[in-house]
């Protein structure tokens, strides 16, 4: 190809002459700028530019025609703003790479030289034509034309729009109240009111659950209660525990949120914490936090640390004896306490929901619930824990007796393809179950135990060393190996038939105790908080980020953040790290107190309205309503995110969606189309 | 010494895409390539308890062409139980590509003797198992004619079978006889 060395310079093309004398901008024909970029070689490549060059300049509708090696480049923007200057372009188009990327760039241009930046539009040409077309250079020619072509078409029929602005109240939502929600929270409470709802009746989440943490050792409850505590203090964290996001109204900047407080049965304006009603409650259910393995009293608090540390009476296990009315002394308990409403007004909103803990009950062949002394990771954590079931003494749930032999089986439920199971890897469960079995070894020297693994995947800071240790000096078999079938002797040992990859061979295993590494999976109603508030979720469940790389931290809704195990399985670290991101994303978005909105909104055009409102019922961010008094739609144009449902659902043409109205659109569609609008256009291979 | 052994052919692997080219003409047997070695086939083997058979090391042979997974008589010790592909993380159809292998194998000349035996009744009598001498006594013994009405009983059908296996030319496939 020619393009092998494209020139450093920018290369003048000679302008059509017969358009010099139409410049002037009120009477003239919009003259339009096509700019191709080469984006290095990720286009010139594959797209033959001069080719394109000819091709774009032989369109009527055209006055300039340039390439540049980086269109984005300081250079490449001065083309444009000098062909603006000397009064030979007054529309721009720049065929690059996505919008995404570079659209911002050039808008700005535009508007440094005093044109109105939505006279501009970007045609695609990398991520839609070179990079998808790698082997078919003639095909993505003529794909690289119609983009090309049709930005041309819809450029020229492009209107000025201003992007309006929208207060922002200072203040911040944080939904979670685990280890990410907790940091967010303290973070931005120093600059704004916060509000952290919760809705379970503590604070603490998923980590207060574990008993240390890797690879430091440390333990997990002396790390997170101080936290808890600050929280639970700090004057401008409004706390919300036992509570439930019940409805959003998406107004960006001003995120109306109606809070379901549920009752909890005692006034905790009263509740000293004392325990009396816990003690005089004849309720006895499995504890959750536990894992179902320790017992609690329809009036509990989870654990002792809890925050805040009063007591809630659970409404579904309650029998309504009246025995803690009578035992509680400061006379706190109110049975007939009622769920509250609390409605609040948010600039910006933290998701950090975190995770649920996948059920290995389908693994049929590891006899999880078959066998009682086959557990899961978490299950043996509360196991191990101080403040578990047991007081941290591990017993084998099936004989009671101390057990000896243990083996781990990794990566269940994780990187699994099969129906049900997560295609991901879960990124804790190996540092987890090397943790568990130091832990083991640190409590009983004799005990014997094997990790039977796919892979180790020790990624963090101090993970390698923690797992070299961990190998070295506590003597733990590292079996690279998967579990074919788990079978119960008649005294309850375990035997475990697996495969050795690396001996290449089959072994017998007997043990006492089986843990299963558990994956991390998405919250199961995750969707319906999603859809609330505005947010996409990926293949596999999570939360989706605005960008995997350059917006880890933010929703595609301005305003919305997501930090923690609510968007990736992720460790403490990072979970803490992304809490802070987020925390500081939070406040740049409301430390101006405005925020721009993209003018894409969609209008009623009143005179054609019939008042049939079926736009209010497809619109997807209930920014819609009818006014009753005209009997015609209108629409609020800070909600509209402009995704166009109204304006094609519209029987009678009367919803107009600025950017995408109906003649660019049928415009584009024309100049991809030609023989199809012009009846006299030779044929589709005259193009 | 040190000549003569350096001399030798060098006993090390070579790598090819051979078997696996071939595999993957089949969209579902194309997955051989994401197989990540974690041994959920060969742990999940029922014959592998009892004989020589390593799931895992078929698998990975296959997919580096190493010639010897033709030549050995592990794949023939696979009963088709499917349990492998039911565990495998990655969905492969193990269990598919090794009766794939196996119709290469033959392909190549490479069968068991016990199938060789097989084959040849086949061929010379029309069935996989012929009557047993035993079952013929008995039949004689209740008054039957000893021999069923089956090809053995007339072997001019035997011309019949032979049409059969060159129409699916089985003969060409067999080099055996």
């Amino acid at each position: 190809m020619s393009n092998d060395q494209p020139t450093d310079q920018p290369t003048d093309q000679p302008q059509d002459q017969s358009n010099d004398q139409t410049k002037d901008l009120a009477t003239g024909k919009p003259k339009i700028g096509v700019y191709l970029c080469h984006c290095g070689k990720n286009i010139s490549d594959v797209v033959d530019i001069p080719a394109l060059m000819q091709s774009t300049k032989d369109n009527p509708a055209v006055t300039v025609v340039k390439e540049y090696k980086f269109m984005c480049s300081k250079a490449g923007q001065e083309l444009i703003a000098e062909d603006i200057r000397n009064n030979n372009v007054d529309r721009v188009v720049v065929a690059a790479c996505s919008p995404l990327m570079h659209e911002e760039t050039y808008r700005r241009v535009l508007k440094d030289e005093g044109v109105n930046e939505f006279y501009f539009e970007q045609a695609n040409i990398r991520e839609h034509v070179s990079w998808v077309n790698l082997r078919d250079k003639k095909g993505a020619l003529k794909v690289a034309h119609d983009h090309v072509s049709m930005a041309i078409a819809k450029v020229s029929n492009n209107a000025p729009l201003e992007r309006q602005k929208a207060k922002v109240t200072q203040k911040a939502l944080v939904v979670g109240a685990g280890i990410s929600g907790m940091f967010a929270a303290l973070d931005l409470a120093d600059k704004y009111p916060v509000t952290l709802v919760e809705r379970s009746p503590t604070i603490g989440g998923h980590m207060a659950q574990l008993d240390k943490t890797f690879p430091t050792m440390d333990c997990s409850a002396c790390i997170i209660t101080p936290k808890m505590v600050e929280v639970g203090r700090h004057p401008n964290i409004e706390l919300l525990t036992y509570s439930e996001i019940e409805d959003v109204d998406l107004n960006i900047g001003n995120y109306e949120v109606k809070i379901r407080k549920k009752a909890r049965r005692i006034d905790h304006s009263i509740c000293t914490g004392c325990g009396a009603c816990a003690e005089a409650c004849p309720v006895t259910i499995p504890n959750a936090w536990d894992m179902n393995m320790g017992f609690r009293a329809a009036a509990y608090v989870p654990f002792p640390q809890a925050v805040p540390e009063q007591y809630t009476i659970d409404k579904t296990n309650c029998i309504e004896c009246q025995l803690c009315v009578d035992a509680c002394e400061v006379h706190a308990i109110d049975l007939a306490q009622e769920d509250e409403i609390i409605e609040r007004t948010f600039g910006s909103v933290i998701l950090t929901t975190g995770n649920d803990i996948y059920d290995p009950t389908p693994y049929a062949r590891y006899g999880y619930k078959k066998y009682k002394n086959v557990l899961s990771g978490i299950e043996m954590e509360r196991l191990i824990s101080s403040t578990g079931p047991t007081l941290g003494k591990v017993i084998n749930p099936h004989n009671h007796e101390k057990p000896k032999k243990f083996a781990f089986l990794q990566c269940v439920g994780s990187r699994d393809f099969h129906e049900g199971a997560h295609k991901y890897c879960s990124r804790v469960c190996c540092m987890y179950a090397i943790k568990q079995a130091r832990q083991l070894k640190e409590k009983y020297p004799e005990a014997d135990i094997s990790i039977i693994f796919i892979d180790i995947r020790a990624f963090g800071k101090g993970y390698e060393e923690f797992y070299e240790i961990t190998s070295r000096e506590y003597g733990i078999r590292f079996i690279r190996g998967r579990i074919g079938d788990v079978f119960q002797d008649y005294d309850g040992t375990l035997i475990i038939r697996g495969a050795d990859t690396l001996l290449a061979n089959k072994f017998e295993l007997r043990v006492d105790m089986l843990i299963l590494s558990t994956a991390l999976e998405a919250r199961a109603d995750s969707s319906d908080l999603g859809r609330m508030f505005g947010v996409q979720k990926t293949e596999d469940d999570f939360f989706m980020e605005a960008h995997p790389k350059l917006f880890p931290v933010d929703s595609l809704t301005d305003g919305i953040f997501m930090a923690g195990t609510c968007q990736a399985p992720r460790d403490i670290p990072d979970s803490v790290a992304q809490a802070k991101a987020a925390a500081s994303s939070a406040h740049n978005f409301m430390n101006s107190g405005e925020v721009e909105i993209e003018p894409y909104y969609s209008e009623v055009l009143p005179g054609n309205c019939s008042g049939c409102r079926s736009c209010i019922l497809i619109c997807p961010y209930d920014a819609i309503s009818f006014d009753e008094p005209s009997q015609k739609a209108s629409i609020n144009t800070v909600k509209c995110k402009g995704c166009g449902a109204c304006a094609a659902v519209c029987p009678s043409n009367a919803i107009m969606q600025n950017h995408f109205s109906r003649d660019q659109i049928l415009a584009e569609l024309a100049s991809l189309f030609p023989w199809q609008t012009q009846p006299n256009y030779p044929t589709q291979e005259g193009k | 010494m040190w000549v003569i052994i350096m001399s030798q052919k060098s006993r090390l692997l070579e790598f090819n895409t051979d078997i696996v080219d071939v595999l993957s003409i089949e969209k579902d047997l194309e997955k051989i390539r994401a197989c990540i070695q974690c041994g959920a086939c060969s742990a999940a083997c029922p014959s592998g308890n009892y004989t020589a058979l390593r799931t895992r090391n078929v698998i990975r042979k296959a997919l580096f062409g190493v010639q010897s997974v033709l030549e050995d008589p592990d794949i023939w010790l696979c009963s088709t139980c499917f349990n492998c592909y039911e565990h495998c993380p990655r969905t492969i159809p193990v269990t598919e590509i090794i009766l794939s292998l196996r119709r290469m194998a033959v392909s190549q000349g490479h069968l068991p003797d016990p199938l060789k035996g097989v084959i040849h009744n086949l061929m010379n009598k029309g069935h996989a198992v012929p009557i047993d001498p035993k079952w013929s006594q008995l039949r004689a013994k209740l008054g039957l004619d000893p021999m069923p009405p089956t090809v053995e009983k007339y072997p001019e059908a035997l011309v019949e079978i032979y049409d059969i296996f060159s129409a699916i030319k089985f003969n060409s496939r067999i080099p055996h006889r």
